[in-house]
């Protein structure tokens, strides 16, 4: 008589605790041993991705040397004890349920291989048969194609086409005979973790979290009666679709008044005759629409759950919304073309330096092609006319994994040119870690050339208008001075106005040429340590017949304890020059000016007070407009040329400062300025303002 | 004045030039007026006696007023000593620096200053030197 024994090697790897068990379960489910060397020889199976016939065969010998360890009055012989279970589809089915219980337990999608028997046993055969009879009626879609599953029997003699390429395995081993004619093994192989005990109380406890499991999958996962009626919708559901449970449930999955129907008509006919009639899976992609009306697309599973007369009773939908992925996708395009089309050369390296990216730019900027550079060290580009406090100054910036930007970096082409280059070096820091260096490089040699040609313009322009204007000067004054004949008194008067227009045409064209300074960024700055009030005292002494002409009387309240602060004196003047000239011009005779320095948390607030014409509420916004000139004193002075305050606000901004002023009309003006004590930054101009 | 003092205005605009030269005469000076550095070396080379050369950045030719100091300052000049006052209206910072570095004794921006002023501190100087 044949005897066999069912019973499953429950080998279990856990990939957190990278641990293998072995474990003999009988066909009543219960664990009767574990096995160390079942376990060793598993994990190599498991490890190796691999079964290969011998590693095999070594699991079935031990398997079968436990059994005779039991048998002997080893540690659990009751587990066979004189038991024997007659080779019939009541000894099979049992055995063939708890792999599918274990299967559902554990599958998200699976991909069911199953390899024909070709033993020649009959009982074998017949015991496969029934096994697989079994699953195609209760359980068909352990038999789908997919990745994350697979269900294969594997002949002993064939282990080779075993597909164990995943974590977790179950072998269920039918022995045919105890000490067999032969041996199938089931193996169901998931990914989903390690096989939990076999125990009952445990098994509802895993029910539980894989209820809670599905409802917070971030894959869409619906369960539809046989006609599609929505039974059961999870979290991702309501949250890819936008439609709240209560109005999904009960109606049919795939209309249009849901998230369906934006497909052809003849794709849902297809489908339906798949998963409906033929009691196949569908897996495809698929648009749908979200509640706001917006389309997505989606990967999508259907799978029909039969009944025991093999009739459908459920329908498992399971969906991923590819919206983000192919966005996410179309970001990367999009940057791939930015990167390779941008006009700054792009260069990426490993933090050895090693290149693996140059950009289209870079190629054109160096004479190098991609295939010659990627791969190598990025030094190959070095021109050598770095200075070594540069290299120390690059290196020290990447190791505090800091942007290290050069304005003026040297580099050298394939040809052995060199060319200047504005430079920067980003480290891309992941968890406090290098892992790249972006290098952006942008060729100045063309703005280099066209700042000195901006330099030269205003050079030239600015000899160009002074020497007609030298010669009106100089010749009106010797003829004002009786050198060329005596002069009459109209005559006297007439070239006066020539000599006092030709001095405003002077300042004009100095206030042009340094707005021009300004403009064009050809301004130079030389930052020396500078007392404000020593620079205010000074213009005061200066402006002293202008205030006694306009009878104007100027009080000065200076900060006692004023610091020096890295300023450009030229420049800083032409801010109290333009001040306290506008407040000793634009105050009545009899008026009072007031200035005051003093010191506050940062910096200084240097203030000027008069009681003069003011500015016109309506025209306050301008005031800082170049060319501008309030309404009120355009009759009053001619000679302003609407540029000094443009000026000011240009050089107080270059410290750094602020600007302001409060002012009524026929009441007076005060400005404040404030400067901070870091002041200005040295700048390698081409010009000082005149 | 004891005796008249020759000035060599190196001043390439004429209408400047002409009027230099009137101011300076009417003052009682000397004048040779010159318009290219070349020009103005052949003058210092031939006249024998130059107490001043008046003197403006952009001149005729290739060479500008820094090239003709350049020459008139080196070690083996016999009129390195020669005082250069610098009237000129292209006025930047670095420009004022080298001249005042070569050895020119003055710098004067030509549209802030009166022809009298110069003419005056001109002869200041020199009188003062005797």
């Amino acid at each position: 008589m044949i005897i066999a024994v069912a019973n499953f090697i429950v080998i279990s790897y856990s990939q957190g605790t990278q641990k293998t068990d072995a474990a003999i379960i009988d066909t009543a489910g219960r664990q009767r041993m574990f096995s160390q060397q079942l376990a060793f020889y598993a994990e190599r199976i498991v490890r190796g991705h691999t079964a290969s016939k011998v590693t095999l065969k070594k699991v079935i010998t031990l398997y079968q040397d436990s059994l005779t360890v039991l048998k002997n009055g080893g540690v659990a012989p009751e587990i066979f004890g004189n038991r024997t279970i007659p080779p019939t589809v009541s000894s099979i089915l049992p055995v063939v349920q708890r792999v599918e219980m274990l299967w559902r337990e554990y599958k998200t999608n699976a991909e069911i291989i199953i390899r024909e028997p070709t033993s020649t046993n009959g009982v074998e055969n017949e015991l496969v048969s029934t096994a697989l009879a079994y699953i195609e009626q209760n359980a068909p879609e352990m038999l789908l194609r997919n990745n994350e599953l697979v269900v294969a029997y594997v002949q002993m003699n064939d282990a080779k086409q075993s597909q164990m390429n995943v974590i977790l395995l179950v072998l269920l081993i039918v022995d045919v005979a105890v000490f067999g004619l032969g041996a199938w093994l089931i193996l169901l192989i998931t990914k989903k973790g390690e096989v939990e005990k076999a125990h009952t109380e445990e098994m509802a406890n895993d029910l539980v979290k894989f209820k809670l499991a599905v409802n917070y999958s971030y894959d869409h996962i619906v369960i539809t009666d046989a006609e599609g009626i929505i039974l059961y919708a999870n979290q991702a559901v309501q949250r890819i679709t936008g439609f709240p449970l209560e109005e999904m449930m009960g109606k049919k999955v795939g209309n249009s008044e849901l998230w369906g129907g934006q497909m052809p008509e003849v794709f849902y006919q297809e489908l339906w005759k798949r998963i409906k009639h033929e009691k196949k899976a569908f897996i495809g992609q698929i648009n749908n629409r979200r509640k706001n009306g917006e389309t997505y697309h989606a990967q999508v599973t259907i799978s029909p759950v039969l009944d025991n007369s093999g009739e459908v009773e459920f329908f498992v939908g399971i969906e991923r919304d590819l919206t983000e992925r192919l966005k996410y996708e179309e970001q990367l395009r999009m940057f791939n073309r930015a990167v390779e089309s941008s006009t700054d050369g792009v260069l990426i390296s490993l933090p050895d330096t090693t290149v693996i990216y140059i950009n289209p730019t870079w190629e054109r900027l160096t004479g190098y092609s991609r295939n010659e550079v990627v791969g190598k060290k990025a030094d190959m580009l070095k021109s050598g006319e770095m200075s070594q406090e540069e290299h120390k100054r690059l290196w020290v910036s990447l190791n505090a994994k800091e942007t290290y930007k050069s304005e003026t970096f040297v580099n050298r082409r394939k040809d052995g040119t060199t060319y200047n280059t504005e430079l920067a070096i980003y480290p891309v820091v992941v968890r406090d870690k290098t892992e790249f260096y972006v290098v952006l490089q942008e060729d100045i040699t063309k703005r280099i050339e066209i700042d000195r040609a901006k330099t030269e313009f205003v050079s030239i322009a600015s000899h160009q208008l002074r020497t007609p204007l030298s010669a009106v000067n100089w010749y009106a004054e010797m003829i004002l001075a009786g050198d060329v004949g005596k002069v009459t008194g109209m005559q006297k008067k007439y070239l006066q106005e020539i000599y006092s227009g030709n001095q405003r045409m002077v300042a004009l064209v100095n206030a042009l040429l340094n707005v021009s300074h300004i403009d064009l960024g050809t301004l130079a700055i030389e930052p020396q340590p500078t007392n404000i009030n020593f620079l205010i005292a000074d213009v005061q002494k200066e402006l002293q017949p202008l205030i006694k002409a306009r009878r104007v009387k100027v009080h000065a309240t200076f900060e006692e304890k004023m610091p020096k602060a890295p300023l450009d004196p030229k420049l800083i003047r032409i801010v109290f020059q333009n001040l306290i000239s506008n407040a000793v011009k634009y105050t009545p005779p009899g008026g009072v000016i007031s200035i005051v320095t003093e010191l506050q948390k940062d910096g200084v607030l240097f203030s000027i007070s008069d009681t003069g014409y003011g500015i016109p509420a309506q025209q306050q916004n301008k005031i800082f407009t170049k060319l501008f000139r309030a309404d009120n004193i355009r009759g009053k002075d001619a000679n302003g040329t609407g540029l000094g305050l443009y000026i000011v606000k240009s050089i107080v901004n270059l410290s750094g400062g602020k600007v302001w002023f409060t002012s009524t009309e026929n009441k007076g003006t005060t400005f404040y300025v404030t400067i901070p004590f870091t002041g200005m930054t040295k700048k390698v101009g081409t010009k000082g303002l005149t | 004045m004891t005796h008249s003092y020759t000035i060599l205005v190196l001043e390439d605009e004429r209408p400047l030039a002409t009027v230099i030269k009137d101011k300076l005469e009417k003052s009682g000076f000397e004048v040779v007026t010159a318009r290219s550095v070349k020009q103005a070396l052949e003058y210092v080379s031939e006249i024998p006696q130059i107490d001043l050369i008046w003197l403006d950045h952009y001149l005729l030719g290739e060479e500008d007023g820094l090239d003709f100091v350049v020459e008139l300052k080196k070690s083996e000049s016999p009129w390195k000593h020669v005082p250069i006052f610098v009237v000129s209206n292209t006025a930047s910072e670095d420009k004022v620096h080298s001249y005042l570095h070569l050895g020119a004794t003055k710098y004067y921006a030509k549209t802030e200053h009166r022809l009298d002023t110069i003419v005056d501190n001109l002869r200041v100087f020199l009188e003062n030197k005797e």
